[in-house]
């Protein structure tokens, strides 16, 4: 019978050439088969990840793209939706923009796409320059590992029906050596963080994290976190995680080892009715603070000095802890990432990509 | 520069033609690609406004110069290609295949079965006829309180990265666990989605599109009641066996005392002999409460055994050694490490 909780960690490195990459070593060149292009995260020397629920994976490219720039603030594209279907011959209402993310070295901006919305979308990496020219990523021939994150290969005996278990990721990052992945399950119920360390190597078997609120009488929360970002608080690492609606919750790097059960601080519940959906950290004038994108609440801009002296929330309550304002100009935002030191990028719902002054 | 491009016998001799999928200049001679470019003279746009041309590759081959989309003509594109190596551009539009218009697709069913759900249900599946479009769920399922005939705020877990299945044609849609588990707080804010007692619609619109495109056939609406919320393990020593008779190939039968998952329930229990897994057809029933397995070969007289993977889950959400929402902290150390459990029968 097959063991249906194990879950493996494989590494596949799907062609021969070994290649050498500043970014990824060991890193093998050649083309990266996606089924599906979700979730991106940047890390060093400009290697890029990126999340394939479809193929149940974590690629690591070499963009190579590491050609230093300070600024791409003024990136304003109107209706990116349309400019992205034109460039790929198919019509705007047939594209998918999953994730927005910007290559920290330079500047450019990365866009997974899905062309079209069936089963046989083809998935698409775009990126933008700071001139505003789309031009695809190509993934025929890059350097690239990969991580496996899907079930054990389904063994199906006694001809048990049913469809492999699908794990959707929801969020990546990269935070102090290690790649970070927030998934559920489209079947059996299963809302983890997984932590794999970066470059891929070896089998890692069980690497699954459950996660737990400190409050509200220690249940384990099934909830899935939405978005996150890395963030030191003190000395300490930590990433803040924000939930539907919307606790936003510290939970301490160090911990978030393989089977580990990590307890999360709830420092803020934000409000009911509202799904958060990027979260970025920045400082301005010498002062920390996270901005937050919203579905029903808008963007809120929060003060994150001395998030440490934030006492757990225990008591049942509509909004408190951190304090936050809501950004009434801000309207429409679906994606939030960080441009530069100075500017937010924004993808509104009106398909506008927009360098923000960060507030 | 541009003479060295290629000639033309004449600017009205030269047309842009798609054929096989590709875009071909014909009347004029290609030589020496430009330092620009082929796109500099010769690029394919689809839709309208100011947009980038189209990616592709060219090729000249027997100097006739040919641009290869990156991707297959589409449905509903509009292609406009213009060619200038000199003098008056030519221009020439195409239109992809049309649109289909005709309706074929339908919600199937929905999972659970049952018109009385615990309030703290976990899960629908809806089953579609054919693939549908990505990215459409949110807006075309909506939970009505079908006593105010008002929708139930935010009810489900609305995941931008929809959770289908990989041929697109089972949507799972989770209530958010947030209103779902006690002590959590949204259950304490704006309570749970589903009331005991309480009458409910699911709706499914017409309107959301298939993966071709095209509308449903029709909408589809699911009534059920609010029953109480489940928090106990479903536990298999109630489970009841009905075991064939050795020379048929009758079903075994297990019934359970409350619905399971259904999904789960297609996966999630194997029937062994002593030499291993049996083959055999699955078939769940009765509000999915019955598991009905027919073998591929008659059973043979013997010692059998049902194993059950843990993580099989009632429909809220409850595993066969833990509830959905049990405080970890206190429990975790008292239960036995298993991945499944077992139940023997026998064949006579």
């Amino acid at each position: 019978m097959r063991h249906l909780l194990a879950k493996s960690l494989g590494v596949t490195c799907l062609s021969a050439a070994l290649a050498f990459s500043a970014g990824i070593p060991g890193a093998t060149t050649g083309k990266v088969q996606l089924k599906s292009a979700g979730a991106l995260a940047f890390g060093n020397d400009g290697v890029l990840f990126i999340g394939d629920s479809l193929g149940g994976s974590v690629v690591a490219v070499d963009t190579r793209d590491t050609k230093a720039s300070a600024k791409a603030s003024s990136i304003d594209i109107k209706g990116i939706n349309e400019k992205a279907a034109a460039l790929l011959g198919t019509t705007p209402d047939q594209i998918l923009i999953n994730d927005v993310k910007v290559n920290p070295i330079s500047k450019n901006v990365y866009l997974s796409v899905s062309r079209g919305k069936g089963p046989d979308a083809i998935p698409v990496i775009l990126r933008v320059d700071a001139a505003g020219k789309l031009s695809e990523f190509s993934l025929d021939s890059v350097p690239f590992t990969s991580a496996s994150l899907a079930d054990a290969p389904a063994s199906e005996a006694g001809g048990r029906g049913g469809d492999p278990r699908n794990d959707a990721i929801t969020e990546i990052a990269f935070v102090n050596g290690n790649v970070l992945i927030a998934g559920l399950s489209n079947q059996e119920f299963a809302s983890d963080l997984r932590s794999i360390p970066f470059p891929f190597k070896g089998e890692i078997a069980g690497a699954g994290i459950k996660m737990y609120h400190g409050s509200h009488g220690r249940y384990e929360t099934q909830s899935p976190i939405r978005t996150f970002v890395s963030y030191t608080i003190g000395n300490h690492q930590y990433i803040l995680a924000a939930y539907t609606c919307t606790p936003l919750v510290k939970i301490p790097v160090s911990e978030l080892k393989p089977g580990a059960k990590v307890e999360g601080t709830t420092i803020a519940e934000l409000g009911a009715g509202n799904r958060p959906l990027d979260l970025i950290a920045y400082k301005k004038d010498n002062h920390d603070f996270l901005l937050l994108a919203n579905s029903n609440r808008g963007v809120m801009k929060l003060d994150a000095a001395n998030l440490e002296q934030y006492q757990p929330i225990l008591a049942h309550t509509e909004a408190t802890g951190v304090p936050y304002t809501t950004l009434a100009e801000l309207k429409g935002v679906k994606h939030l990432t960080s441009l530069d030191d100075a500017h937010a990028l924004m993808l509104f719902d009106n398909g506008d990509l927009r360098a923000m002054p960060l507030p | 520069m541009l003479v060295f491009l290629g000639s033309a016998s004449g600017a009205a001799n030269i047309s842009i033609q798609l054929d096989g999928g590709e875009f071909r200049v014909t009347g004029w001679t290609a030589t020496a690609e430009p330092s620009e470019g082929w796109t500099s003279v010769f690029s394919v746009y689809a839709g309208a406004g100011n947009v980038q041309p189209m990616l592709g590759t060219y090729k000249v081959l027997d100097h006739v110069l040919t641009f290869h989309p990156r991707f297959p003509i589409t449905a509903g594109v509009h292609y406009h290609a213009v060619f200038q190596a000199s003098g008056t551009p030519v221009e020439a539009s195409f239109d992809g295949p049309p649109i289909p218009t005709n309706a074929l697709t339908r919600v199937e069913r929905i999972y659970p079965s049952t018109n009385i759900l615990p309030s703290n249900a976990l899960r629908f599946y809806i089953y579609f006829s054919a693939p549908m479009s990505r990215g459409e769920a949110w807006p075309h399922i909506h939970l009505i309180d079908a006593d105010t005939n008002r929708p139930v705020e935010i009810p489900f877990l609305e995941l931008d990265q929809e959770l289908w299945d990989q041929n697109n044609q089972r949507l799972t849609v989770l209530f958010d666990p947030g209103r779902i588990k006690r002590g959590l707080v949204p259950t304490n804010t704006i309570g749970p989605a589903i009331v005991e007692g309480k009458n409910y619609k699911l709706i499914i619109d017409r309107e959301w599109h298939d993966a071709r495109g095209v509308n449903l056939v029709e909408g589809f609406e699911k009534p059920f009641r609010g029953g109480p919320s489940d928090r106990a393990i479903p536990d298999p020593a109630k489970w009841r066996l009905t075991p064939p008779k050795a020379g048929t190939a009758d079903p075994l039968i297990i019934k359970f005392p409350k619905s399971m998952d259904y999904v789960l329930l297609q996966r999630m229990i194997g029937i062994f002999d002593t030499r291993g897994e049996i083959s055999g057809k699955i078939v769940v029933d009765r509000n999915e409460t019955e598991w009905r397995f027919t073998p591929q070969e008659a059973w043979k007289p013997g010692s059998y055994r049902i194993t059950a993977d843990n993580t099989l889950e009632d429909i809220s959400g409850n595993h066969l050694d833990r509830p959905f929402d049990v405080d970890i902290f206190e429990t975790v150390t008292k239960h036995i490490v298993s991945n499944t459990t077992s139940i023997p029968f026998v064949v006579h």
